[in-house]
């Protein structure tokens, strides 16, 4: 068996293909992570040049966290701002605007949007500072507003794109140890070098075992070091290091059964796709629930997925994700049960 | 250089073609970039504020938020499903109205309306979803407005939601894959499986067989890209003729990077590996315009920013010449060098291919 | 009758490996020379040479009056090519593979003649991929045919067949001769040149070491001899008696007088004896 691990790990640092696409996930993914914003803007910036008025503004800076409003004694410099996109939108009150208002007539207030705000963004903004002056003229709301917030409060502490698509990131790492191992089975198959074996006293189990070890090794290697890479790897350490395991055996399982009925390295290619795609797709419902239904929960990788985003995104621990941990084992099984009877009935 | 004999060889890589996998995937790419990078891309960034609904009383409400803008909806058909699509963060908000809602408020009998917000909803939209309803209530309850707004759009750089911002990336994903993945494996097969040996016995001269790959990838890239264009509702005459400048020499990029690997590397299997490598080098442009939180000088250096930038600048922000000139010309630098370099590398590696 | 090839004084190196040492030879108008050496002798690279898949470091390689290392392209329609390595297009069928090359040289053939000259008949559409070793040798014989060349170049044509396959390409390769086609036959089938070539090349180490007709070979290196295998002696243990030694006469006569032997035969030496003799090596 010793001999056969040997083999096969030597045979992944040889193939350059393997090569190729490991080192690169492990270079360029963390690389990309952390060229990718880490701050997430929740804040409303308005701009409000409004003479005489200005502590009904101060007043909503210190109540509301997510507006922001910049007082302006210009308003040239305001419109300035409005375009460069420094601010969202730029109110310019008259300067007749309280006795207009005191008279029982609509004052006419400028609102400036910078070309860059969506025009669907506009009219919400626009219904904001209605609001605001239906509070200003003391109107009061016909309705009795109830307001609670569902779930653990991040507001203020959101996490930025970046880590949201972290069990994206890393399912893609371990999904992508399906190409590589498949690639190096396949070429095994193709240059008759399995055939080889198959008549040596090493016996069937023993060659795919040996396979399935490395893979799993491999795959676990490397995702840890992009995790670790990602700045990820402190957290939820004994939930995360089971996960990532659970997912490499189910990377090598698969590549166990795209590689059987490829004949060719190019034949290949449509077999890869086909998991490939399909195992991608929960993860990114983690990150754009509003996109899940129910079928994405057939699938292996949405527990490997949501077992990523719950502990490195929310701090769970096993308890939390014992679960799921669970049900990702028993999709193992099967998974690396097939592949490796498959791959048996071929060559045996 | 044959016409006949060019045409030749192309008839029987595409016969032989139809018959690869990987050749089906280069015809059915620009399906597949436009479908899944749109899928996946179209709703990175911020997307905009959403709210589920409960409605047990058919409240005109509902109807009113619908046709706000800037506001999505779903409607939940109970509040327990509510809850649960606010725990995942499917919606950012949720209200529950009452079956007698309409009437209380018209009553002017102060109902109950209960607003929720999803934990990882952010602030901002919280803000909006809060006060865009508490105007839409204050419209039903006949409350007008006490201020009238008078609204001018600053600045001329337009507003582009991802979905948009990544057309020129799926662009440059069509031209690549045709132009060079199809050429390059094209000639990297036929050094793979010796036939090139077979056929430099025969009348044909080298450039003829090389011409061959290229003319087919060029004219496949060219036709994807078109496909592409038009599947992303790019269609005006206007900026299809801005464009085509560029696709044509963004094609020839393509096909001239794919003749230097494919008289570079011995086998597909290298080809594969070197692919997934200069894939980043060659996308590396199109991934930092898409996130504008990088430095978007960055992408400047990689030559492929001469192809897509001034795509996206045609197609999405409604350039003219006078914007992308100078984009143009060091892009025709750029081919013409990689031109060179590969017509180069045949010369010398002519009798080792 | 002119030389359709001639090499004259060939050299190639690849590196510091020298392929092909000063190698001249001439093949004659409707004549066939086969090159016979072991694997690695060089016969390969003199097939490039003078295909024009290689140019020489020194020396002209001329087919049909053609320098093949300027002007490759003005032979090459005239020319065949039946190549060591299987060089087919896997995905496409037998009948397309054909046409393909056929277009390439601008001639119509007819695929299934063709076809069944090298005894692939009703196989034509089936793909390459899934032809065994022979069948793909026999379309790569049929390829090379298809453009009735003046110049055949056969690398191991007979490489992975049946004997009686073998035989039937001998056939074909002599109804080429009969049309007129000169032939260079490359093989470390001894017997294969025998039967086949109107001459033989040895090449040992990229240098030839002899060429001659067969019969002219065997008898100028050859051992002229009488086996004799006693009675009661199992088949091997035969003696030999050289013919030129003046005491031969005397002592055959005594052996028929005596009638104590089971077989009595003479013996040609071998084209392989000829090249162990020579060279040191076995083909």
């Amino acid at each position: 068996m010793a001999t056969l691990i040997r083999k096969d790990a030597g045979e992944i640092f040889r193939n350059r293909l393997s090569l190729v696409v490991t080192v690169l996930i492990v270079i360029i993914l963390p690389l990309w992570f952390s060229l990718m914003p880490s701050q997430v803007e929740e804040t409303l910036l308005l701009g409000v040049y409004a003479p005489g008025l200005e502590r009904i503004f101060d007043r909503m800076n210190a109540t509301d966290e997510a507006l922001q409003v910049s007082l302006y004694n210009d308003t040239n410099a305001l419109k300035v701002d409005v375009e460069n996109g420094d601010i969202m939108a730029g109110v310019v009150l008259p300067a007749d605007f309280v006795q207009t208002l005191i008279r029982g007539e609509k004052p006419q207030v400028d609102l400036y949007f910078p070309s860059v705000v969506p025009e669907e963004s506009r009219g919400p903004i626009k219904a904001l500072l209605e609001e605001l002056s239906f509070i200003i003229t003391g109107q009061i709301l016909p309705v009795l507003l109830d307001v609670r917030v569902v779930g653990e409060d991040y507001a203020g502490r959101q996490l930025p794109f970046r880590d949201q698509a972290k069990p994206l990131w890393i399912t893609l790492v371990l999904l992508v140890e399906i190409v590589a191992m498949a690639y190096l089975i396949i070429e095994e198959k193709q240059t008759g070098a399995i055939f080889a074996l198959l008549v040596t006293p090493a016996t069937t189990g023993q060659i795919f075992a040996a396979k399935l070890m490395v893979g799993t090794a491999l795959a676990s290697v490397e995702t840890l070091l992009v995790i670790t890479l990602m700045g990820s790897i402190a957290k939820g350490t004994v939930a995360l290091l089971i996960n990532v395991l659970l997912g490499a055996l189910l990377a090598t399982g698969f590549a166990f059964l795209v590689a059987t009925p490829a004949r060719d390295l190019k034949s290949s290619f449509s077999w890869l796709m086909i998991p490939y795609v399909v195992l991608m797709v929960p993860p990114m419902t983690v990150i754009y629930p509003q996109a899940a239904s129910w079928v994405v929960k057939l699938l292996p990788s949405y527990y490997l997925a949501d077992s990523f985003d719950k502990v490195l995104n929310r701090g769970m621990g096993l308890a939390g994700v014992w679960a799921n941990l669970v049900i990702l084992a028993i999709f193992d099984v099967a998974i690396v049960g097939a592949g490796v009877h498959v791959l048996r009935r071929k060559f045996e | 250089m044959r016409l006949r004999i060019i045409g030749s060889i192309m008839a029987k890589d595409v016969r032989q073609g139809l018959r690869s996998s990987i050749f089906i995937f280069v015809l059915v790419s620009p399906f597949i970039y436009t479908f899944v990078i749109g899928m996946i891309f179209g709703g990175f960034g911020q997307h905009e504020p959403s709210l589920g609904i409960v409605d047990t009383g058919d409240s005109e409400l509902v109807a009113m938020i619908r046709n706000s803008k800037g506001l999505a909806t779903r409607i939940y058909s109970s509040e327990s499903s509510l809850i649960s699509g606010l725990e995942n963060n499917a919606v950012d908000a949720g209200i529950v109205l009452g079956a007698d809602f309409d009437e209380a408020l018209l009553q002017g009998r102060l109902p109950q309306m209960a607003l929720r917000f999803s934990g990882r909803s952010y602030a901002s939209n919280r803000l909006i979803i809060q006060n865009t309803l508490t105007r839409l209530v204050r419209e039903m309850a006949g409350q007008e407005a006490p201020v009238a707004f008078n609204v001018t759009v600053l600045g001329s750089e337009k507003a582009l939601p991802m979905r948009e911002r990544v057309i020129p990336f799926i662009f440059l994903a069509v031209i690549m894959v045709s132009g060079f993945f199809l050429t390059s494996l094209g000639i990297v097969e036929e050094r793979e499986e010796r036939t090139i040996s077979a056929i430099s016995v025969t009348p044909v001269a080298i450039s003829e067989f090389i011409g061959s790959k290229a003319m087919l990838g060029y004219l496949m890239a060219l036709a994807a890209t078109m496909l592409t264009f038009v599947m992303n509702g790019v269609t005006s005459p206007r900026y299809l003729s801005l464009l085509m400048p560029f696709l044509f020499l963004g094609g020839a990029f393509a096909v001239s990077i794919g003749i230097i690997f494919g008289v570079l590397l011995d086998n597909s299997t290298e080809l594969m590996g070197m692919a997934k490598g200069i894939n980043f080098l060659l996308f590396a442009p199109a991934l930092v315009i898409l996130f504008p939180g990088i430095p978007q000088w960055v992408a400047k250096f990689f030559p492929t920013y001469y192809i897509i930038y001034p795509i996206m600048q045609i197609s999405m922000m409604g350039a003219g010449w006078a914007e992308v000139w100078t984009h143009f010309v060091v892009l025709l630098a750029i081919v013409a060098a990689v031109a060179a370099a590969s017509l180069y590398l045949v010369n010398r590696k002519k009798h080792s291919l | 009758m002119g030389a359709s090839i001639i090499a004259d004084n060939l050299v190639f190196a690849y590196g510091d490996l020298v392929a092909v040492d000063h190698v001249s030879f001439q093949v004659q108008e409707g004549e066939i020379l086969g090159f016979l050496g072991p694997n690695g002798a060089g016969k390969t690279t003199v097939v490039k040479l003078l295909t024009g898949q290689l140019k020489p470091k020194e020396g002209r390689a001329l087919v049909l009056g053609y320098d093949m290392a300027r002007e490759p392209k003005k032979a090459a329609a005239k020319i065949g090519v039946c190549f060591e390595e299987k060089n087919l297009y896997p995905r496409m069928t037998a009948r397309e593979n054909l046409e393909f090359f056929a277009k390439l040289f601008g001639v119509k053939i007819d695929a299934e003649a063709l076809l069944r000259r090298v005894d692939l008949a009703g196989k034509g559409n089936e793909r390459v991929e899934n032809f065994s070793k022979g069948m793909k040798q026999r379309l790569m014989i049929a390829r090379s045919l298809l453009n009735r060349p003046e110049v055949l170049f056969l690398d191991e044509p007979t490489d992975g067949l049946d004997p009686v396959s073998s035989e039937n390409i001998r056939r074909v390769i002599r109804e080429e001769q009969e049309r007129g086609a000169s032939v260079l036959l490359t093989t470390h089938d001894m017997l294969e040149a025998d039967k086949l070539s109107d001459r033989v090349a040895f090449i040992n180490e990229g240098r030839i070491v002899a060429l001659d007709t067969p019969e002219n070979l065997k008898l100028k290196y050859g051992k002229r001899s009488v086996k004799v295998r006693p009675k009661g002696r199992a088949e091997g243990e035969e003696v030999e008696i050289p013919l030129d030694d003046p005491g031969t006469p005397e002592r055959i006569k005594k052996i028929l007088q005596e009638g104590e032997f089971d077989t009595i035969h003479t013996s040609e030496a071998t084209l392989e004896e000829i090249f162990i003799k020579l060279t040191g090596r076995r083909l």
